[in-house]
């Protein structure tokens, strides 16, 4: 990921990738709910040419094992998949997942029995990487003790069982899995109705629903080995083994890089958002004659919730909590159809008017989310949502499609290390990290140029203190006399708390968390 | 101008899928552009009618997906296999 620019880089994809996202860019193929990086399932893993613990996970080409098990797993789908729903648990595991397991690598034992805080914890399999450790296992003499010979634990519903189900009991798959895998001290654990297969990690925030998700339907279809690859390669017993000199397997070298992958938008987005805010100030205040003290603080007040408003959507649109894959109903009126067309229109260098039909497509947005839409698939989130600052502001003041345009660019997309504008995966980003994000926003206020001045990234100083060599190389980090700009104020907003909306920005996404 | 497809595959779970047409080329759709989804499963290797979505230019995307009549299915099938025909490459493939 590399900073964001306005200046135009291609963002042709490379030839060699097939495009196999939906229409909101999220992988065809797996199901990424929150627990790696998207473009690195998407782009890295498929693209690597050099990091060789990538490549001698990812690439199958002289592996038997991928060919044996997807000819396995093809020739059975096709001959059982019209029963496989009618199986119990125990004989949907006998015919399909078993036999899986095997070819996957794995060595393992059913049903292993754990006391734990008084209860007695059975999952269905402990995984092993080979019979020698799992002899080992059996000879010791503790459950702790077996189970540092365990590589992960699985658990298998039947087929159609939902594996999202409420409360923190047994009764639910997620929850069960999560504690089996707390009981037994394993990061990393699998879930499958045989169907959809995912994976579960005790690293993730939100361990209940954050996970890695492959419906084998999709790849069994018909054959084609880079969409197996996201089964064989995340599910074999490969993929958990530690390995190398920093003792990391693959899942947890994926999964690291997601973490990376939030710091680093984070980190990106610190610094944008400040610009945006600026941008988005410099919109609203094109509809004012007279900028006094109280009307630039207005608009920075209103330029931070319309911000604030903005992340809160992208996230819940990212999070899957609205459906922006709809293609006929909500994604429309969505922001992610939004951002897409300016995407393209940004990628293309189309020059954007002082009309607001950006505007105007998100204010309906955010009445649609206040109020809901079922016939769209729109649930309310109420009124509180969008509560902050004085409604009537945003009914009497607008932002230039010229001003809003670009600022919703920057904050939907960046560059990836290929120079390519790619969506940002909100989904990634906890309520933390995007909290971390209005704080740094906090300290500024929004003045007036009263010379020509630059921003030379460390601070603000005058245009005409610089050398010829520094003018040219900082013109575009010029802002004119009149023009307005953010100002590194003294924290005071911080510490009355009067424009902080932290707190109620964290309460929305911790509950779409 | 509608086209003739065959459903590849159907998540029952997101309601959304793929339509394979007879020169092998993909196109994503959903149950918001297939109300029949519901009528019949499994859904795999339906023959159906569905128009290109224009709107969405950077993934292939189908919109009014129809599953072909009963009674049209065979005449559907045949019109399918014949394309398919016509363009060698594609079915060697």
């Amino acid at each position: 990921m590399t900073a964001y620019s306005s200046k135009f880089k291609s963002a042709e994809p490379s030839a060699s990738v097939k495009k196999e996202v939906r229409p909101d860019g999220t992988g065809l193929y797996f199901n990424n709910n929150g627990l790696f990086s998207e473009n690195y399932l998407q782009h890295r893993l498929p693209e690597e040419k050099k990091d060789a613990f990538i490549l001698e996970h990812w690439e199958t080409e002289a592996l038997p094992a991928f060919s044996e098990c997807y000819e396995w797993m093809l020739s059975t789908w096709e001959e059982y998949k019209d029963i496989l729903s009618d199986l119990d648990e125990a004989q949907l595991e006998d015919k399909w997942i078993r036999p899986i397991l095997k070819r996957l690598g794995w060595t393992y034992e059913v049903q292993d029995r754990m006391k734990k805080r008084g209860k007695t914890q059975i999952p269905d399999y402990s995984l092993f990487a080979d019979e020698k450790s799992y002899i080992q296992g059996k000879s010791a003499k503790t459950d702790t003790a077996y189970f540092k010979h365990v590589l992960a634990v699985a658990d298998a519903k039947a087929m159609g069982v939902n594996l999202d189900g409420t409360g923190r009991t047994n009764s639910n798959p997620s929850y069960q899995i999560i504690r089996y895998m707390e009981d037994t001290g394993k990061t990393w654990g699998i879930l499958t109705d045989g169907e959809y297969w995912r994976i579960y990690s005790l690293n993730s925030e939100s361990k209940f629903s954050t996970y890695f998700e492959i419906n084998i339907r999709k790849a069994l279809a018909k054959r084609d080995d880079e969409r197996f690859k996201y089964f064989f390669n995340f599910f074999r017993k490969e993929a958990f083994l530690s390995k190398g000199p920093s003792s990391q397997s693959f899942l947890d070298v994926v999964y690291k890089s997601g973490e990376q992958y939030a710091k680093e938008v984070e980190t990106q987005l610190r610094h944008r958002a400040f610009r945006i805010t600026q941008t988005i100030s410099r919109g609203f205040a094109t509809q004012y004659s007279d900028l006094t003290e109280e009307n630039l603080n207005e608009i920075y007040q209103h330029s931070l919730y319309y911000l604030f408003r903005l992340m809160f959507i992208l996230n819940a649109e990212a999070k899957g909590i609205f459906d922006v894959n709809d293609l006929s109903d909500f994604f429309p009126s969505s922001l992610r159809s939004l951002a897409l067309d300016l995407k393209k229109d940004f990628e293309i260098g189309r020059k954007w008017s002082a009309q607001n039909k950006s505007y105007q497509h998100i204010s309906e947005l955010m009445a649609l989310l206040e109020k809901g839409d079922k016939s769209i698939g729109v649930f309310t989130l109420g009124s509180e949502v969008f509560s902050s600052g004085s409604k009537d502001y945003f009914k009497r003041h607008s932002i230039p499609d010229s001003a809003l345009n670009p600022a919703i660019v920057e904050l939907a997309c960046a560059y990836d290390e290929g120079g390519d504008l790619k969506f940002i995966d909100y989904k990634r980003l906890s309520p933390d990290h995007l909290g971390s994000l209005f704080e740094g926003l906090l300290d500024y206020k929004l003045v007036r140029a009263t010379e020509r001045l630059v921003d030379d990234g460390k601070k603000i100083r005058p245009w005409k203190e610089l050398t010829e060599q520094k003018k040219l190389k900082l013109k575009d980090a010029l802002i004119e006399k009149g023009e307005l700009f953010l100002e590194n104020g003294s924290g005071s907003r911080k510490d009355t708390g009067s424009y902080y909306t932290l707190s109620d920005f964290l309460d929305l996404c911790q509950a779409i968390s | 101008m509608k086209q003739l497809g065959k459903i590849l595959w159907w998540d029952r779970r997101d309601k959304e899928g793929v339509i394979t047409d007879s020169q092998g080329c993909e196109f994503y759709f959903n149950a918001s552009v297939f109300p029949d989804h519901a009528r019949l499963k499994p859904l795999e290797g339906r023959f159906v009618q569905f128009s290109l979505n224009e709107e969405v230019t950077h993934t292939k995307c189908a919109k009014s997906v129809a599953l072909v009549p009963g009674d049209s299915v065979s005449k559907a099938k045949k019109t399918f296999e014949s394309s398919k025909l016509s363009n060698p490459a594609e079915s060697a493939a």
